[in-house]
């Protein structure tokens, strides 16, 4: 009876070390996608221009600050259809303006694009800072499908 | 005298502890490990499975210039609710549009150990008083939350 017992229990360490050792296989499978974010976009430079095209850093309440963003696909893979938006937050970290663009990108291919925004003559002076990010699409749309192409970026801008 | 009962008793309780133990792990472990691994090599070769998304925004209603918080957190499970495991580092995408669809606020963050992401904004002063929509998103998994902005 004894004996009978002391093998069922080996059977069973045996089953439960067996199960242990799967699951944890199982765990670190299901893991690697995440922490492998690596995405298909890099986002190269984002510059602030006048209305002229020229660089610069400040600018006047009235005028318009073009925010130039330059992305960069992954040299792999197919073209990528991307939505660009350009988000900036005003001195008081206010939503001020938020454009977007859609576009698809080749494979190794550099794309830039800009959005303007006219800054209100009633608009608080002081740091603004414009995000930027490159997406799918929009959530609402895509749902469990969206995804971020790339990391976002940011730069900020002085308006006096 | 011996009671009759003693024996059958006995046996009850000899056979039944034992042999229950031995065929729950026999019947149950086989199947724990087929869904895990089915579940894991699904989830390694199609993408984002089994996720769960708990959306929260800290209030219901708002007033306009006030911080608007809001808390995603993100789940994998792989036995329904029995077994939840936080997923971190998954990308968070939300955008919040007022109900007749405009703009308001769109951010990008990333899930912590936790699973965790926390997004934040502040309601312009001149904010609509009218119903707002937070709709979040990561691979595999989607959810959408409404609060009000109220002047009273």
């Amino acid at each position: 009876m004894s004996t009978v017992h002391g093998e069922a229990g080996v059977a069973m360490k045996r089953l439960l070390a067996l199960t242990l050792l799967l699951v944890s296989v199982s765990l670190l499978f299901q893991y690697s996608p995440v922490s492998a974010n690596t995405y298909p976009i890099t986002i190269t430079q984002i510059r602030t221009l006048d209305s002229q095209g020229t660089p610069r850093s400040s600018f006047a309440r009235g005028a318009t600050a073009v925010i130039e963003v330059t992305i960069q696909a992954a040299a792999y893979g197919t073209s990528v259809s991307y939505l660009l938006i350009v988000e900036i937050f005003d001195s008081n970290g206010i939503v001020a303006f938020i454009g977007f663009v859609s576009d698809s990108v080749a494979p190794a291919q550099i794309k830039t694009s800009g959005a303007g925004y006219s800054i209100p003559a009633s608009a608080p002076t002081g740091t603004y800072t414009a995000r930027v990010f490159v997406w799918n699409g929009w959530p609402s749309v895509m749902g469990p499908s969206w995804e971020a192409l790339a990391a976002p970026g940011q730069t900020t801008f002085q308006v006096t | 005298m011996a009671d009759p009962c003693d024996e059958p008793r006995e046996r009850v309780i000899e056979l039944a502890p034992g042999r229950v133990a031995r065929l729950a792990v026999l019947l149950l472990a086989p199947v724990i490990v087929a869904l895990a691994v089915a579940d894991s090599i699904r989830e390694a070769y199609y993408g984002p499975t089994r996720r769960r998304m708990q959306l929260t925004v800290e209030k219901q209603a708002y007033r306009p210039g006030e911080e608007v918080r809001i808390y995603v957190k993100i789940t994998s499970s792989i036995l329904g609710i029995l077994w939840e495991t936080p997923v971190g580092g998954a990308p968070v995408g939300v955008e919040v549009r007022g109900r007749d669809g405009s703009l308001v606020y769109v951010d990008q963050g990333a899930t912590d150990a936790q699973g965790l992401a926390e997004f934040f904004f502040k309601l312009p002063g001149n904010a609509l008083n009218t119903e707002y929509v937070v709709h979040a998103a990561s691979p595999g998994v989607s959810w959408e939350e409404a609060f009000g902005v109220t002047r009273e």
